[in-house]
């Protein structure tokens, strides 16, 4: 498998992730090498080793009913920005048909 | 009492010199937070800790030795000051994760795990250094800066959990908590030297514990022997409703548990983690530490655990892929950074988040993220997931053959130098290549001292049943028992 540049890019568009251009020239590098080497993992089940069945256990259900832990502090006190009971963010994008307007809302 | 009596003194003795008095709880913590501030003297710091507590520790020690001196009941680990990984939620000190992006963060709620200790009566004196979000083999990639090795600071001290592993090594705390997703708590305490033990999963709660790979990290203990690292643990083990893959397991008296001999049980020793490239030094004390378990009693058995060499690209692809979807919620929004000027909501996320994250971080959210998207989960994450299956069929097929516990070394190697491998992603990654196998098989490992090669520390695993922690601490605790009276008659 090889990577490019663009894919870096891309993946890092995906996963909400600003880089700079020379992070994604080093990112593009260190994952070509780090995926050469995974390729050893399919080496597994050329092995003959396909598993037979899935061990894994399921998580247990709580009891269906409203519960909550209370917190030690206010959330205001650990938000980035908070008015009135509501964190804030520049507007979203969908609310107005693009993604830069400057308006906290 | 002489403050310089307390270096290698276990928790059981403290305990006893604080119930009866000679040692009082605030000379305790005071000699504690004045040994923590020395170890960052001078030009290579320890650099063990994120942050350390203030004053208001110090009323809970007046508090503690009040109900000493009145003879009040008190819980066990009562006055003993412990260090918490700083990924490790804590209500009063700072949670940074190591982190920019959690930099001036403190969680509103606090881990299951701390709360069970502070109940227990311990002093949370400080968070410990950690590579960031734990991703990491060697604590160079905190933020705050790397933990240095005791034995020789020029080395690092091994991670994610370095900064406990040190703590308890340069014996600034008897006891420390850490986490271990891929041998995060066993790595480190072989390069420092103490005992590290990983827990099965789920046998203590991951509430409070921040995610990393949530099917791999379980919170564990380190500790200067078997017997306190187990005491430990029996402090913070056992279901909690808050952690739905927390296992309604029973916890037994682990600390008492460890006291038996180990002539009924049989242990494995697995071909696979004794390559001919094993360094010279470390085979030779793993195979001496084999020969004094079969003369202690035990039942010694070659055996295979062939899928072993599969084990770090699946736990890889697992790990970051688990990593990549945790790491979603930094995004400036609730809590932590927020870069500042960003003009829109999606500029807010791509903007906190490639300013908050380090190296190592935007790596595996960019490997994790790559493995989970159309076309290629299948093919990394699927391919990871199944290759684990495989890994954990190995260990049960020995298990069911009647093998009880399997011996293997930590560590490929010994502590290396600081920045050896900073530059070499795949090479950090197999420092960790005995340990992921009990992560991806959810088994409870143990690391203990076996000796030192070139004046530096070497540990020997031992990893067991899922749930029989008693096996894996009776079978360390004999072998670390037999060292210990092999150098004193050494030394004789």
């Amino acid at each position: 498998m090889s990577i490019q540049r663009s894919d870096v890019e891309k993946v890092a568009g995906l996963a909400r992730l600003q880089l700079g251009r020379e992070e994604v020239e080093r990112l593009t590098r260190d994952c070509q090498a780090i995926l050469d080497y995974f390729e050893t993992v399919r080496g597994a089940e050329a092995d003959g080793g396909r598993p037979t069945r899935v061990p894994d256990r399921s998580a247990p259900l709580r009891e269906d009913r409203p519960d909550s832990e209370p917190l030690e502090r206010p959330l205001e006190q650990i938000a980035p920005a908070w008015r009135e009971g509501y964190f804030t963010l520049p507007r979203l994008p969908a609310m107005d048909g693009n993604d830069s307007a400057e308006d906290e809302s | 009492m002489d403050m310089s009596e307390l270096d290698g003194m276990t928790v059981s003795a403290l305990c006893d010199e604080l119930r009866s008095r000679r040692l009082r709880v605030e000379d305790l913590l005071q000699t504690t937070l004045r040994r923590i501030a020395a170890s960052d003297d001078g030009e290579r710091p320890l650099n063990a800790f994120i942050s350390v507590a203030g004053p208001e520790l110090l009323e809970e020690a007046a508090r503690a030795d009040r109900a000493l001196d009145a003879g009040d009941a008190v819980g066990p680990l009562a006055g003993i000051p412990v260090a918490v990984k700083d990924n490790i939620c804590t209500s009063v000190l700072p949670t940074s994760c190591g982190s920019k992006i959690l930099e001036a963060y403190i969680s509103p709620y606090e881990a299951t795990a701390v709360r069970k200790l502070r109940a227990a009566g311990a002093l949370v004196v400080g968070k410990a250094n950690l590579d960031e979000f734990a991703m990491g083999s060697s604590t160079e990639n905190s933020a705050f800066g790397p933990t240095r090795n005791p034995w020789d600071r020029d080395r690092v001290a091994g991670g994610s959990s370095g900064g406990s592993a040190a703590a308890v090594a340069a014996n600034l705390v008897p006891l420390a908590l850490g986490s271990d997703t891929g041998g995060s708590v066993r790595q480190p305490a072989s390069f420092c030297g103490v005992v590290g033990v990983k827990p099965t999963y789920g046998r203590v709660s991951r509430y409070g514990l921040v995610a990393f790979a949530s099917s791999l990290d379980q919170i564990g203990t380190f500790a200067r022997s078997v017997e306190d690292a187990a005491r430990l643990l029996e402090v913070i083990a056992g279901m909690d409703r808050l952690d739905s893959t927390s296992a309604d397991h029973p916890v037994s008296r682990l600390a008492e548990a460890t006291g038996g001999g180990i002539d009924e049980l049989t242990i494995g020793i697995p071909s696979e983690y004794f390559p001919d490239a094993l360094d010279r030094g470390i085979a030779s004390l793993c195979r001496g530490a084999v020969e004094r378990l079969e003369t202690l009693g035990a039942e010694i058995r070659e055996i295979s655990l062939p899928s072993t060499s599969y084990a770090i690209p699946a736990y890889y692809l697992v790990a970051n892929a688990e990593a990549s979807s945790n790491l979603a919620r930094y995004d400036g929004v609730r809590y932590g950074l927020r870069a500042a000027g960003s003009d829109s909501t999606l500029a807010v996320y791509r903007e906190t988040r490639g300013l908050g994250f380090g190296t190592e971080v935007k790596r595996r959210i960019t490997l994790g993220t790559y493995g989970l998207s159309a076309g290629y989960y299948d093919e990394y994450y699927g391919q990871g997931q199944r290759v684990r299956q495989l890994i954990a069929a190995d260990f049960e097929r020995v298990f069911s053959a009647g093998v009880d516990v399997v011996f293997t070394p930590t560590t490929p190697s010994v502590a290396f130098r600081i920045g050896e491998k900073a530059e070499d992603p795949v090479q950090m990654y197999l420092s960790d290549v005995f340990t992921v196998t009990a992560n991806l098989a959810r088994l409870p490992a143990a690391s203990i001292p076996l000796g030192r090669v070139e004046g530096l520390p070497v540990g020997g695993q031992f990893i067991g049943r899922g749930f029989a922690e008693e096996s894996v601490l009776r079978a360390a605790r004999v072998l670390e028992t037999s060292i210990a009276e092999n150098a004193l008659t050494t030394e004789a």
